[in-house]
């Protein structure tokens, strides 16, 4: 099958994409980060480096699902080692492993894992090898909140999800516990939920199948995962006010929410929508929480980029508390060089 | 078992896995997608170029070699299982230069831990684990200091173990969908477990 994609070399693909978007990110991805030799490993620089005892973050995923350029590298306030794995497919333990080894100065590393097979897998056997070497490494396994992926009553079968408080960061910087973090980012995640809906086919970028195929003219699927996992469950494609009302009622059904609370919301298509949809579905979301429900949108994003040229969306609604609130607000310790 | 030893068996045990690539395979398409002899032939072809590549000078290094090649290839839960299997070995055999029989317990049971931690699989389970953990058990309770006796006997009973699968319901793994109609056939996974202690302990 010709593949209608633009790039050089399949084998490649991923290196020369993670390339690509640090150069766009320049100046900041070669300020603050380095891409270790040979491999998919970025690390901060020297002087951006944690001092030592400060709990360090790791993490990782596929590829294939990028974000705009500009928010991957590792820098103050995020991450210190970040990998990346195939299409749609964790990295190695073996590479997990080297990302550790590339930062482990004797504090406290934990890995954020995606609650996907996979990651849990590698992330698992990762630890395994690094604690037999005797380096101090801890799993942080996300919370799922999509709702299109296991029902109420089975929270802890959800995978993934919209992660609309990230905390950990900024909690690592400000000294907190490994303990702290782990209990702080599945109080974050419990209390947002999110649901994805896909619209359009995308075409998988080793294999050059359809994800997501095999779906009628007239019809979506609610429920959809970010690498466009089915669900089985579709319907016709309502207009946009009747969406938008449909993925809030299903949200606010999981986790009520008073009327008056402030909310946050984020809407994120997944490459393969046009801007005039999603302003158009923000629109409507926006009005149906703010008159119709009476809630307070305090914090909102959008953005269209994800899953290759995937036409559809993950929408997450998020209630923060005092706690949450507060890390959102607590700035980066101010003892990082400044040119 | 001295360095030597474990080596020879060891690698006596990657030809014996590679060969059965079609047996495994043929079992596997009963009730799977038929690619389990693939699988195992990848991951023991591993195995045996990093140990014979990387030229370890341990017990321990003979299975951390094993185990790092196989944590280093993505895609599909073997590869990752199996990696943590010699990782437990390596590390429960750590400083060691010589294995009896209960430092050979004391190996399998690292790798047990491993393989269970990381697939959460229990006796029972219709795994690779019920081939596994009955072979430790047996060796934990050999009531000998011959190792090939201990051995022999605890591949029987691994045999045993990977017989009763026959019985049982996959409740992990992609078998699991299947529900029932995994009843009446043995689990691939629990088959190629034994052929790997079979003949780490027949060349032992």
């Amino acid at each position: 099958m010709f593949l209608k994609k633009i790039y050089n070399d399949l084998d490649t693909l991923v290196d020369e994409s993670i390339a690509g978007g640090r150069l766009l990110s320049l100046p900041d991805s070669d300020k603050y980060s380095m891409l270790l030799p040979n491999s998919r490993i970025t690390v901060r620089r020297e002087k951006y480096r944690k001092p030592k005892g400060l709990v360090k973050l790791t993490g990782g995923g596929g590829a294939g699902h990028e974000g705009p350029p500009g928010g991957s590298f590792c820098r103050p306030g995020g991450m210190d080692a970040a990998t990346t794995g195939d299409i749609f497919a964790a990295p190695s333990a073996r590479q997990m492993l080297r990302a550790i080894e590339a930062i482990d100065d004797g504090s406290p590393i934990l890995m954020g894992v995606a609650n996907h097979a996979g990651d849990i897998l590698n992330a698992k056997l990762c630890a395994q090898m690094a604690l037999a070497k005797g380096i101090d490494v801890h799993l942080n396994i996300g919370y799922g909140n999509d709702v299109g992926s296991a029902p109420k009553g089975h929270e802890d079968e959800r995978r993934g999800g919209g992660g609309l408080f990230n905390v950990t960061g900024i909690m690592a910087e400000n000294g907190c516990s490994v303990d702290e973090i782990i209990k702080m980012s599945r109080h974050c995640s419990e209390r947002c939920r999110s649901f994805g809906v896909g619209i359009r086919p995308a075409i998988h970028p080793i294999t050059g199948l359809p994800i997501m195929g095999g779906m009628g003219e007239d019809e979506i699927e609610l429920g959809i995962g970010v690498h466009g996992e089915s669900s089985g469950r579709r319907m016709k494609l309502p207009r946009s006010r009747e969406l938008a009302r449909f993925v809030c009622d299903t949200l606010l059904e999981d986790m009520p929410i008073p009327r008056g609370e402030d909310i946050a919301v984020s809407l994120g298509g997944l490459g393969g929508m046009t801007w005039t949809e999603l302003n158009i579905l923000y629109k409507d979301i926006y009005e149906y929480l703010t008159y119709d429900l009476g809630y307070h949108i305090y914090r909102h994003s959008a953005r269209n980029s994800g899953t290759q040229e995937l036409g559809g969306f993950i929408f997450a609604i998020g209630v923060p508390d005092d706690e949450i609130r507060k890390w959102m607000a607590t700035p980066i310790p101010d003892i990082y060089p400044k040119d | 078992m001295k360095f030597e030893d474990v080596k020879r068996a060891i690698l006596a045990a990657c030809d014996d896995l590679i060969a059965r690539e079609i047996e495994l395979s043929e079992l596997d398409a009963l009730v799977g997608d038929g690619d389990h002899g693939v699988t195992i032939r990848k991951g023991y072809r591993t195995v045996k170029n990093a140990i014979e590549t990387e030229d370890p000078k341990t017990i321990s290094e003979i299975f951390q070699s094993a185990g790092y090649a196989l944590a280093d290839t993505a895609g599909g839960a073997i590869g990752p299982i199996l990696a943590s299997m010699f990782i437990g070995f390596s590390t429960a055999t750590a400083g060691k230069e010589e294995l009896g029989v209960a430092d050979l317990a004391q190996m399998f049971a690292g790798g047990l831990a491993g393989v269970q931690e990381l697939g959460g699989a229990k006796p029972g389970d219709c795994t690779m684990v019920d081939s596994l953990y009955p072979f430790v058990e047996s060796l934990k309770n050999a009531g000998t200091d011959n190792v090939k006796e201990a051995l022999e006997a605890a591949s029987q009973k691994a045999l045993e173990g990977s017989d009763a699968t026959k019985n049982m319901q996959a409740r992990l793994g992609r078998a699991r969908n299947l529900r029932e109609r995994s009843i009446g056939f043995i689990d691939a996974g629990s088959r190629s477990m034994y052929y790997f202690l079979k003949a780490f302990s027949d060349n032992a």
